[in-house]
């Protein structure tokens, strides 16, 4: 297992690894933006769908603002190389957040609205459940991409 | 790659997003409100209707649901709109 894992490093070059993270961070940062812009250009639909959500309902019109905020905060974050990985952290926050709800939805079986966007609309809220999982493994990834990249850069310079 | 070639890319995708996002938006509010007058039978507000029967063949068209307060429960399954893919599936007004 260590040999494979050993090896498998040893094809990712320095530069795939760096393009690889890159276009995770676009894929989120498309992703986000959409999601967030969707949000705001339709705001009442949105707040009016939250409202009727069981315990956040209270909070609806704060949420419907605060949610599209930390996903544009999220895809800037994730443009400028420098705060790169905080964006990557704060949207695999933010994506399981979003699974928690998805999943609350699940539990309660309850028919609410799913303000989405692309072609997550289409989805039932299991599909909705696994494309949220395949973006919290991407960034990840990504993550764990960035971190081999610095470990490699550190055992370099020494 | 340098950083300032990432930063492009970068607002090219972010343009990309939103131009996407505005222009399924603009889509998407071609719409007809349908009022729930008892259990299962819903009528269309015809003034609330705008271009959305002429342009479903060829555009998504949205159709909201408005159920009138005290008329309950709201029976998704029997929408009026058999045959007619709604893009809001779960949306319908509270307030008429």
């Amino acid at each position: 297992m260590d040999n494979f894992l050993t090896k498998y490093r040893f094809q990712l070059t320095d530069k795939i690894r760096e393009l690889l993270i890159v276009g995770i961070c676009l894929v989120c940062l498309f992703l986000f933006l959409h999601a967030a812009h969707g949000k705001i250009a339709d705001h009442e639909v949105f707040a009016k769908g939250l409202s009727k959500v069981r315990f956040i309902g209270a909070y609806a019109e704060a949420i419907a603002w605060s949610v599209p905020v930390v996903e544009i905060g999220t895809a800037m974050l994730l443009i400028i190389p420098i705060t790169r990985k905080i964006g990557l952290y704060l949207f695999t926050g933010t994506m399981g957040v979003f699974t928690l709800y998805i999943c609350s939805m699940l539990f309660w079986n309850e028919k609410l609205p799913c303000h989405c966007n692309l072609f997550v609309e289409k989805l039932s809220w299991g599909g909705h459940l696994w494309f949220n999982l395949a973006f919290i493994g991407l960034s990840i990834t990504a993550i764990l991409l960035d971190r081999s990249n610095l470990n490699t850069n550190e055992n370099e310079q020494h | 790659m340098n950083n300032i070639k990432k930063i492009a890319l970068g607002l090219t995708v972010a343009t990309f997003a939103l131009g996407f996002s505005a222009f399924k938006t603009a889509e998407k509010r071609v719409s007809a409100t349908y009022y729930q007058t008892s259990n299962n039978l819903y009528e269309k507000i015809t003034s609330a209707s705008g271009d959305c029967e002429t342009s479903t063949p060829t555009r998504p068209c949205s159709i909201f649901y408005a159920v009138d307060p005290g008329v309950a429960p709201f029976v998704y399954a029997n929408r009026p709109a058999n045959g007619v893919d709604s893009e809001d599936k779960t949306l319908f007004h509270l307030d008429p």
